[in-house]
């Protein structure tokens, strides 16, 4: 029971001040009245006890004149039954005015208490007489003590009756102040029903008290506007729950859009960038090489620019997912420099890293993100620098013992950017100012999407720069230690790559033509023997027939039969279960590499297909070849 | 007072030597009448504290109620001296503090001797003397008799 929140309610605030002011006037009434009944008793046995004298003693003069003793035994016997009595006594007036007890009742009765008439705890009154034999007076003594006891028995009543007077109306007050409160308190359960939405509660029986009456009424008008209101936002909800739907539908339509767009996109692309590179492998005339080197260099900005939105897309979907890997980050700076290092050496302008103290640190992240964000950063760096140089800067902000917080500092002597270019530069699709896209391209994505990765990284970038003089990008990053001395990614040089696949049989399951020609093409010339598989259920039937392969490159998106499933088949067959198995798709969401896994494929290459990274996973899938293999 | 304490040193030999050999009625000129109080023959002392007062119950379990004469009868004078060695002022203030304290039930006091006969014969556990000159009172009432 909460006490507290009885003390504070209506009922017990009603009821208070009337419990205060009725024992208050019961106990004045308990302490008055018994007094005023103590002093009538106390007048009332006084007279009494005076009469009882004037009797004694008028019995005593008819004793002595006329013989009557029978009166006076029976006016004794009456005063010593008479309550509260002390005792009586005749005392005897001498010739020489002493006085001399004569007899008392009862006869152990001390003298001097009888003479001295001021005993204390007595109440005294007498009564002369006259005989010519005797003269005196009675003295009848009541005791105060006895008194007190008659007084206190008289009394007794009086105190119960008020102490019944005092529960009884203590009672009534309280049934009173709950009268009083209940209603309170139903229209308070009403309000609180109608506060949590249950706008069906019955209207509460109606309440005696006129502004109860008033308040019930307005709950009642409130709960039918909300109900009604209700109704009306029931039905502007399921429109928007249509609406909604319907969005849902349209954006799960987009997103498939998109990533079958990436696909078709990619697919032609992978084509297009690797028949350029076979082709630029081979003996040309100067102009063909240029065109051929222009259409890759074009293939690549488009292949970038296809990145983008799809991350973009990612992004804002909420299904971006970062790796947590051991990595160097040495090989992060070294793929940095081999990208927009070698891009900004063309421009001729310089480009250095400094503090790679943490060059050899291995750490626990997304190398491949961080890559992207540092590689968005530099190559804007190189891109809007004309002279001078490009320079990332890594320092270390915070460690502790499990994580470390590192600043990326991309300084360039750039064109710069004004105060009001720089505000409007993470905005989506935005660049510093439409002259900008004219002259430098792009999509306005990559800084974008750069801070939302540094966000998802438990950092952030941040941008200083004057106009004309430079910019300074700032991309932090926390970073957890690895513990683990285990196997780093591209630890080896590509040559070895290409080495490991020497003399290796792979099957490549591929639908398209292009693809399979650049595959084959890229892999052969590595020294691997090659057999292409038009699709899954091809490529299952080669296995059938043949098992002896080392690895299956499988595209995902097939006719017939997709790489899901044919790699879900080969992992069923016990003599192809430990059969290598790696994904070529232009699908990279997290969800297709989930799917890949649970089909039972080992690892995963993007598409377009970059030989270097093709030839790494591929490496890496691979045990080392035994001696003299051919 | 001396003059109580002077007579019963007189009358004490006296009621010594007569109790032995005679009854009450000897010593006075009384004659003792009661009504069912079991008593035979007392003597003078035990005739006087009965009178004055001692005795509340007969051996008869009767209650012992004492008759005496009022200040009318002319032989309460004598009769207080001889029997309660008291004078009649002192045989009423007697009684008055023995019914006072409640020590003694009220006597009867009766104006002649014809009524205290008439009153004893009436009355079971009264007792009193009447003077021997009167005429006797009946036989059954009698428990002391002059000879």
């Amino acid at each position: 029971m909460n006490l507290g929140r009885i003390f504070r309610g209506v009922a017990f605030r009603i009821w208070l001040p009337f419990a205060v002011a009725l024992s208050i006037s019961i106990l004045a009434l308990g302490v008055y009245y018994p007094r005023v009944q103590e002093n009538l008793f106390l007048r009332v046995t006084e007279q009494k006890f005076t009469e009882l004298a004037r009797a004694t003693a008028l019995s005593v003069e008819l004793s002595i004149d006329r013989d009557a003793f029978a009166s006076l035994a029976k006016s004794i016997e009456v005063t010593t039954k008479s309550n509260s009595f002390a005792f009586v006594a005749i005392v005897q007036r001498m010739s020489d005015g002493t006085e001399q007890i004569f007899a008392v009742n009862p006869p152990e009765t001390p003298a001097p208490v009888v003479l001295r008439r001021d005993g204390r705890g007595l109440l005294y009154t007498s009564a002369p007489f006259n005989t010519p034999d005797l003269k005196g007076s009675v003295i009848l003594a009541a005791s105060e003590e006895k008194l007190s006891e008659d007084i206190r028995t008289l009394n007794l009543p009086v105190y119960r009756t008020l102490g019944v007077i005092l529960v009884l109306s203590l009672f009534v007050v309280a049934l009173l102040a709950r009268a009083l409160s209940h209603p309170i308190k139903t229209l308070t359960g009403f309000a609180s029903q109608l506060r949590t939405g249950h706008y069906s509660v019955a209207t509460p029986s109606r309440p005696y008290a006129t502004e109860l009456k008033e308040l019930q009424d307005t709950l009642v008008e409130l709960r039918d506007s909300l109900s009604a209101a209700r109704l009306g936002n029931d039905e502007i909800n399921r429109k928007l729950v249509v609406a909604r739907d319907a969005a849902r539908d349209a954006d799960r339509a987009k997103s498939a859009f998109v990533a079958n767009m990436s696909h078709e996109i990619r697919t032609p692309l992978n084509a297009v960038l690797g028949l350029a590179h076979l082709a630029l492998q081979t003996d040309l005339p100067p102009k063909q090489r240029d065109y051929l080197l222009k259409i890759s260099r074009s293939g690549r900005t488009l292949a970038g620019i296809v990145n983008d939105i799809l991350d973009f897309s990612k992004i804002e979907a909420g299904a971006l997912e970062l790796e947590s890997i051991p990595f160097s980050l040495g090989e992060v700076l070294e793929q940095v420099d081999a990208i927009t290092g070698e891009a900004a050496r063309e421009k001729g302008i310089s480009f250095s890293i400094t503090g790679t103290d943490h060059a050899k640190t291995l750490f626990l992240g997304d190398p491949l993100r961080i890559q992207q964000v540092l590689v968005n950063l530099t190559g804007n760096a190189v891109k809007f620098t004309h002279q001078g140089g490009v320079r990332i800067d890594i320092e270390r902000r915070e460690s502790s013992a499990e994580t470390v917080s590192l600043a990326f500092r991309v300084c360039d002597t750039g064109v710069g950017l004004t105060p009001a270019q720089m505000e409007k530069l993470f905005r989506s699709f935005s660049q510093a100012d439409v002259s900008t896209t004219r002259t430098y391209g792009g999509t306005g994505l990559g800084l974008v999407i750069s801070r939302r990765l540094a966000e998802a990284m438990g950092g952030t970038i941040t941008v200083e720069s004057v106009a004309g003089q430079g910019s300074v990008f700032t991309f932090t990053t926390r970073l957890r230690l690895s513990v683990e001395g285990a196997s780093v990614r591209g630890s080896s040089p590509p040559a070895e790559h290409r080495a490991r696949l020497q003399g290796r049989r792979l099957l490549v399951a591929e639908d398209n033509e292009f693809n399979q020609e650049i595959v084959r093409e890229l892999l052969e010339r590595s020294g691997a023997k090659v057999v292409i598989a038009g699709n899954g259920a091809e490529a299952l039937q080669t296995l059938e027939r043949d098992p002896a392969f080392d690895l299956v490159l499988m595209d995902v998106q097939m006719p017939v039969m997709d790489g899901f499933e044919a790699a879900r088949r080969i992992r069923q067959q016990p003599a192809l279960a430990r059969l290598t198995v790696i994904a070529m798709t232009a699908n990279v969401t997290v969800e297709d590499r989930k799917r890949c896994r649970e089909a039972g494929m080992n690892d995963f290459v993007g598409k377009p297909i970059v030989p270097d990274r093709l030839f790494e996973v591929a490496a890496r899938c691979l045990a080392p070849a035994p001696s003299g293999a051919s | 007072m001396f003059t109580r304490l002077l007579l019963s040193l007189l009358l004490a030999p006296l009621a010594a030597s007569a109790a032995p050999a005679a009854g009450a009625e000897k010593a006075s000129g009384f004659i003792l009448i009661g009504n069912r109080t079991g008593l035979e023959d007392p003597d003078l002392a035990a005739v006087r504290a009965i009178f004055r007062g001692e005795q509340a119950i007969w051996p008869t379990r009767e209650t012992v109620l004492v008759v005496l004469p009022s200040t009318r009868a002319d032989f309460s004078e004598r009769f207080a001296q001889e029997i309660l060695q008291l004078n009649r002022n002192g045989m009423q203030r007697h009684w008055l503090a023995l019914v006072f304290q409640g020590r003694a039930r009220s006597p009867v006091f009766l104006d002649s001797a014809a009524a205290i006969i008439d009153f004893v014969r009436k009355t079971p556990g009264a007792i009193a003397m009447v003077p021997a000159s009167e005429p006797g009172p009946p036989r059954d009432l009698v428990l002391s008799q002059r000879r």
